[in-house]
């Protein structure tokens, strides 16, 4: 039984970007809130991971300081 | 002048992003999906700088779990923020108090402008509540200075947050920053609950807190063998093996439960003999109306809850909800509208108010139905916007002419919205009466969102393999 739906299921994907798979993405975009384009400062990803590295480090530092400072 | 506009000027200070300029493999995504997840994981465990005591009532502790925030740590917000600015816009433009024309690229970047925006203002909100609530320590102790660090440590953390979202959304990563985030926080409660080698020392001894340690530890140091089992099976006030086996059912429950749909069969215009299925799933949204449900119901502990603190003897604020505080720091409700929405917490509890126990059980039904409902008109899942959808790639029921497509949507879509939303609420009590660890709402989270994930892999699998074969 599994395996028949399996079956349809590719064929409905291989048929030029069939039901089977937009149905899936259809529930799961629901929480997609940005995925168009927008104008704004724009950021590569790089630099969201150096930034929130280098916030982590500053409160690390943060807490350090505090310690010394007692 | 439309409300959108107003969102115009501060679009370009949004940080926003950029799309991928190519395709990003499949590696390098499960890559930037694991740093993103470190990022989360470590902002979780460093504690906020400047925090007097983190003692008082906390008023979002139901909420903790299925909002991935970590009491006292930057993650201290989590992802409340986004939900609730999300769903708040989304509502206003399913309602129709925005307008917002998703054909026009403009009105669709301003919305999401929008939604960006009002997440960041909530974030400056909650931050400041936190803050003058008294909840890092009385206003006085802290000291200006560190309060308003305090503040700028939750604001940097939320634009975090809403950044590493953004990330994975545009591509860079698989499913959202938000599902993420949801699912580690309960799978690592529920493996913590399991095998915490953490002790604590009850009456009776020292205890191990995770229920598979406790077990082993009870069978070994105690003498009457049954006596140990008996004890590690239904200990109070830690997590025992009927809760993790409770967990476990759950689990297996809502996984059967995912794959139950109802397979409309379509063939294509164009080809002849092309035919495909449109799978109508018994879970049609998914974990949203349980996501809605939460995000009412914390919210309205909070005000309730803050209300009763400034003014405990106005009626008004008695009807909201009484609180009282337990003996585990908590506040809990005792009183009010807020009582009667909260699960009852043991099976005498039941025999002792009846009334309560079968309202909230209504309440829980009734509102994930309704909120099932109105999510498939506002995030465009009805049978029109399936219907046309269809109908743009040229595909039409089997057996059925063209203009009886949206009938035949019809009669299964807002049935399956309904009554799946039903069956994600009976799911949520029943784990939640049982003790299931991390709450029947997170389990019922991170399954959907585990599943989900499950079938991005999958598609990504298979279309790396297909771009292999052609």
């Amino acid at each position: 039984m599994a395996q028949v739906r399996k079956a349809t299921a590719g064929r409905g994907g291989a048929g030029g970007g069939g039901a089977g798979g937009r149905a899936g993405a259809g529930s799961s975009n629901i929480l997609q809130f940005y995925t168009d384009d927008s104008p704004g400062l724009q950021v590569g990803p790089t630099t969201v991971l150096v930034a929130s590295l280098s916030f982590v480090g500053l409160v690390v530092l943060l807490h350090i300081w505090g310690k010394f400072r007692m | 002048m439309r409300f959108l506009h107003l969102i115009r000027p501060v679009m370009c200070v949004l940080p926003e992003v950029a799309s991928p300029d190519r395709k990003i493999p499949f590696r390098e995504k499960v890559l930037w999906t694991t740093i993103t997840l470190f990022i989360f994981l470590v902002c979780c465990q460093i504690p906020i700088y400047g925090v007097q005591s983190a003692k008082s009532s906390d008023p979002f502790y139901w909420m903790r779990v299925i909002l991935a925030s970590n009491r006292g740590t930057l993650m201290e917000l989590g992802i409340s923020p986004i939900v609730t600015s999300g769903l708040v816009m989304q509502l206003l433009a399913g309602s129709r108090i925005i307008e917002v024309n998703y054909n026009v690229k403009e009105d669709r970047a301003l919305f999401a402008g929008a939604q960006k925006l009002f997440g960041i203002l909530i974030t400056v909100g909650e931050a400041i509540a936190y803050v003058v609530s008294g909840m890092y320590g009385d206003l006085s102790a802290i000291g200006a200075g560190n309060a308003l660090l305090i503040i700028a440590q939750l604001f940097c953390a939320g634009l975090i947050v809403l950044t590493l979202d953004e990330l994975l959304q545009k591509g860079y990563g698989l499913g959202s920053g938000i599902s993420l985030f949801i699912a580690t926080n309960i799978c690592e409660n529920i493996v913590w609950k399991a095998f915490s080698p953490t002790t604590i020392n009850t009456g009776r001894g020292t205890e191990f807190e995770g229920a598979i340690i406790a077990l082993f530890h009870l069978l070994i140091t105690r003498n009457d063998k049954i006596r140990a089992i008996k004890e590690a099976v239904y200990r109070q006030n830690l997590p025992n093996l009927t809760n993790l086996a409770a967990t476990v059912f759950v689990f297996v429950v809502v996984i059967c439960f995912q794959g139950w749909r109802v397979v409309l069969p379509v063939k294509y215009q164009k080809y002849r003999g092309q035919e495909g299925t449109y799978p109508i799933k018994l879970f049609y949204t998914s974990n949203m109306p349980i996501i809605l449900q939460t995000a009412l119901v914390s919210n309205l502990y909070f005000v309730s809850q803050l209300l009763y603190n400034r003014a405990p003897t106005n009626i008004l604020v008695r009807i909201l909800g009484k609180w009282q505080d337990s003996d585990g720091g908590q506040s809990i409700p005792v009183g009010g509208i807020a009582y009667y929405i909260s699960p009852p917490t043991s099976f005498a509890e039941i025999i002792y108010d009846p009334f309560h126990a079968v309202f909230y059980l209504v309440f829980i039904l009734t509102a994930c139905a309704l909120f099932s409902k109105t999510w498939i008109e506002v995030s465009g899942a009805s049978a029109r916007d399936v219907a046309k959808q269809l109908r743009d790639n040229q595909m039409v029921m089997k057996g059925h002419r063209d203009s009886a497509l949206i009938h035949v949507l019809n009669r299964y879509i807002p049935t399956a919205a309904a009554f799946g939303g039903m069956c994600i609420g009976a799911l949520t009590v029943i784990a939640d009466f049982m003790g299931a660890i991390g709450t029947g709402t997170g389990i019922l989270l991170s399954v959907t969102i585990i599943y989900q994930f499950y079938e991005a892999f999958m598609k990504e699998q298979a279309e790396e393999m297909g771009a292999f074969g052609f």
